[in-house]
């Protein structure tokens, strides 16, 4: 993969996740409006550091579109950890991608950011994936084992 | 050009030869086979495969149906690494079980603590950032993936302290 288009992609996703966030922690109140408010601080944090290493590499980074669509707009404390976990498996799945590229730097940084992610998800809702960021296994075939998935 | 006499040319090359069988003769005598260089990847798949398997002796030797579900994940990162050894290394090095004792690292002879395994998942979340660097993209997903799996672990076993 090339270096830009993954960091392209990234920056795509943190663009999303800060809109997202930014919604999620306005309809939030107490405890969680603060976890929420400190997720989105730490994409936007991530977002910049993209977007400065677009520039480095002499690119120009995307700016944020002006609405996302959002699978739900949250009224409950319950759709907004839903939203916030999907937002975090999102990024999770788009730095994976990261972890590929040629450039080994930016594959150390996308390997800290998915670790990032996925305890973030882990303190809104503790569940744990033994893959985080990898696509569904295909149906078992003879001899496979399983992927648990399981709250703690 | 310095002109050299043919008599000159052929004695230096008579000597030439000669030093080159000798170099041969000890060449042969004193350098071992020379072993064929590991496969790096393979090399760091044995690596981490060595490393699941300390981990999933640890979290059994725990013995708490807590844990289990911790255990579980490792046995499928433990899996999938080895279905990714080339099938020449598997039949080279048989892997030992993860119920066996394992060699090296941390010693399983006692019940491991939370302390314990939730320091042995921060440091091996840790060492996947690096390990990424010298990997095939592919298995550069997978240890990503997994270093992920063992940060949550760290933070689900700091939290149960």
């Amino acid at each position: 993969m090339r270096a830009d288009q993954g960091l392209g992609a990234a920056l795509a996703a943190e663009h999303a996740a800060v809109y997202a966030y930014g919604v999620i922690g306005a309809r939030s109140t107490g405890r969680l409006r603060t976890e929420m408010t400190a997720a989105y601080n730490a994409h936007r944090a991530r977002r910049d550091q993209l977007r400065a290493m677009i520039i480095k590499m002499g690119g120009t980074p995307a700016e944020p579109t002006a609405v996302y669509e959002l699978p739900v707009t949250p009224s409950t404390a319950a759709q907004a950890v839903d939203l916030a976990v999907l937002v975090e498996r999102r990024v999770t799945g788009t730095y994976l991608e990261l972890t590929a590229s040629a450039d080994t730097a930016l594959r150390k940084m996308a390997a800290l950011a998915m670790q990032e992610c996925v305890t973030r998800s882990y303190t809104l809702r503790p569940e744990i994936d033994a893959f985080p960021g990898m696509p569904p296994a295909p149906a078992a075939s003879p001899g496979s084992s399983p992927t648990p998935t399981a709250g703690e | 050009m310095r002109s050299v006499s043919r008599r000159a040319l052929l004695r230096g090359g008579a000597l030439g030869v000669a030093a080159v069988a000798a170099a041969g003769c000890a060449a042969e005598e004193r350098v071992p086979p020379v072993a064929e260089r590991p496969d790096p990847e393979t090399v760091l798949l044995r690596e981490l495969i060595a490393g699941k398997e300390r981990a999933v002796a640890l979290y059994a030797s725990a013995a708490s149906s807590r844990l289990t579900p911790f255990r579980q994940r490792h046995e499928a990162h433990l899996a999938e690494l080895r279905r990714r050894l080339p099938p020449a290394a598997v039949s080279a090095t048989p892997t030992p079980s993860p119920t066996s004792s394992p060699s090296g690292g941390a010693s399983t002879g006692g019940k491991a603590s939370v302390r314990a395994l939730r320091d042995l998942e921060r440091r091996a979340a840790a060492l996947r950032a690096r390990q990424v660097e010298g990997a095939s993209p592919p298995l550069a997903q997978l240890i990503a993936s997994i270093g992920a799996c063992e940060a949550a672990h760290a933070l689900a076993l700091s939290r149960s302290l």
